[in-house]
């Protein structure tokens, strides 16, 4: 029979879902028997880019590697560079740095777990989960003016405060958030329909897991006990109150229970971080622009996982090299791998549950054109042309 | 700062420098030859074999790459080689994990992981020029020439 193996390529162009992977699926009948992928068809060129930028710029550049895990990467930069400068951020900037970690890993599940619910024709729930992770959007929104690239991070600390009414209105959200967690782990873990589609099905390893170096909440639920915020902990982690979710099911089912939980842990750490909050400074008021010469490997625990950033110096004002390693890069292998012996059906929810970083919509502005009053839209041109002279009127700085 | 710990590697690692940086991470300087029994040191005697990532450099004088294991500590193998002999031997046989990072090395500093079954191109574009490793620092990109819109264009 081994002549009825039957090679399904999917991909590169969105292959189920929006990121430019290419895989190879060996089919017989309707089980998967092998499978491999192959990658890089959308190379930015972001590290050489920060090459040629200066800190702060090279910072705003790496919170575009991704939509969902924009904080994620700004802090797992400035975390290095603040290492190798050797500053003290301000402990509020820390809470605040901290805050904003934790709501993106909440918008970030709550995205997956209604993709993972949409992915095995579960609507319902992901419009559910979806219109929850609005709430989250706009605690984000609030307190740091955008939904997706937050810009809150700077060299030594954070660059927005939040209010007294805004922490109170926060701790309000959790509240409610927590509740409608509740629910979704019940449904989760009891809808027949539900676990019958994700029971058992892109199964790995605990030892495969490790083998392949997997990271993050696809590790935890292959019974990996892996936690950057435990083993390694940066920021104040070491002081807050929180437990490390794992599950021994190594299925679908184990990454959704490891999600859910995760996320009522993170409300548990907004409440604590909201409700020890230290008053003072959240940014160092001066800091220089050159760094010293140096190099630091920074660990960040990003929604999907851990992120690596490894930063070196050279005592100018641009690094000399920038290496970012995005949580998916490390299990995208894996995940490749889990699918085997699973049906063609499973394909798409099986890959999508290591959470494959793809780069999230903003949301988008349409002004309409006033007639009245005369033309109301901006180009991007002119935009553009707008930022260019005045930053050469008033800053002195030529593009 | 010296403890238990990082005085057992300086005695695992006995003709490299071990360098201690901040939050306990340790630094390990080797040669490429060095490289494979380091990783198996690595695991017999610290139980580290997570590797986060490989980390390529172009040094101008010569190339490195880093090795993060992250485990109990951080430990960075620095694996220095000649710049005209970019070449580490492969982990892929030790660590299956460690493939994409070594693919990426090689595509985007020229540094060839020996030993590596699988070097098809995966961070530059099939028609990208042979022989042009972007992120070697005698590769300059030139920046695309700004343009700004031109009132009433």
């Amino acid at each position: 029979m081994e002549e009825s193996v039957f090679r399904l390529p999917v991909g590169p162009q969105h292959p189920f879902l929006k990121e430019p992977a290419k895989f190879d699926f060996d089919i017989q009948g309707e089980e998967i028997v092998g499978a491999r992928m192959n990658f890089g068809y959308n190379h930015r060129g972001i590290e050489k880019g920060c090459e040629a930028r200066n800190y702060y710029q090279a910072m705003y550049l790496l919170e575009r590697v991704c939509g969902i895990c924009s904080h994620s990467h700004t802090t797992a930069f400035v975390q290095a560079v603040e290492e190798i400068m050797k500053l003290e951020v301000p402990k509020r900037g820390l809470y605040l740095r901290m805050v904003d970690c934790e709501l993106e890993r909440l918008h970030s599940h709550l995205l997956w777990l209604g993709v993972a619910a949409h992915e095995v024709g579960f609507d319902s729930l992901f419009m559910l989960v979806w219109r929850d992770r609005e709430l989250v959007m706009d605690i984000l929104e609030k307190i740091s003016g955008n939904r997706v690239n937050y810009a809150i991070n700077t060299i030594g600390g954070v660059r927005r405060d939040i209010t007294d009414a805004q922490r109170k209105e926060i701790l309000g959200i959790m509240k409610t958030l927590k509740q409608r967690l509740d629910y979704y782990a019940k449904i989760g873990t009891h809808e027949p329909s539900f676990v019958g589609r994700i029971k058992g099905v892109g199964t790995l390893s605990a030892e495969r897991a490790a083998e392949m170096c997997a990271v993050g909440p696809f590790a935890r639920a292959s019974n990996v006990a892996t936690d950057v915020r435990k083993d390694d902990p940066y920021a104040c982690y070491a002081e807050m109150d929180f437990k490390l979710i794992t599950s021994d099911l190594c299925d679908i089912l184990g990454r959704v229970i490891v999600r859910v939980y995760e996320m009522i842990e993170s409300c548990t750490i907004i409440e604590q971080l909201l409700e020890t909050m230290p008053e003072g400074e959240i940014a160092l008021a001066k800091v220089s622009r050159r760094v010293p010469e140096g190099a630091a490997v920074s660990r960040y625990e990003a929604p999907r996982g851990e992120d690596v950033h490894f930063v070196r110096s050279n005592g100018t004002d641009k690094p000399e090299r920038v290496r970012v390693r995005a949580p998916t890069l490390a299990n995208l292998e894996a995940a490749t791998e889990s699918v085997i012996g699973a049906y063609v059906a499973d394909i798409p929810i099986a890959i999508a549950s290591i959470d494959p970083c793809f780069s999230c919509t903003d949301r988008m502005a349409i002004v309409l054109r006033d007639r009245k009053r005369g033309t109301r839209v901006t180009t991007w041109e002119e935009l553009r042309r707008r930022g260019i002279e005045w930053y050469g009127k008033n800053k002195g700085i030529r593009f | 700062m010296t403890d238990d710990y990082e005085s057992r590697v300086r005695e695992a690692f006995p003709d490299s420098t071990v360098t201690a940086g901040a939050k306990g991470r340790l630094w390990v300087t080797l040669t490429p030859e060095q490289l494979i029994p380091a990783v198996g040191t690595l695991w017999e005697r610290f139980a580290l074999r997570q590797l986060a990532v490989i980390v390529g450099e172009d040094l101008r004088d010569a190339f490195q790459a880093n090795y993060v294991f992250t485990g109990e500590r951080v430990i960075i193998l620095q694996v220095r080689m000649d710049h005209d002999k970019p070449e580490v031997p492969s982990l892929v046989g030790r660590i299956p994990g460690a493939a994409v990072y070594e693919r990426e090395m090689k595509d985007l500093l020229g540094i060839v992981p020996v030993g590596h079954p699988d070097l098809r191109r995966q961070a530059i574009p099939e028609d990208w020029p042979e022989g042009v490793y972007p992120l070697r620092k005698d590769v300059q990109i030139p920046r695309p020439e700004e343009k700004a819109a031109q009132e009433g264009a």
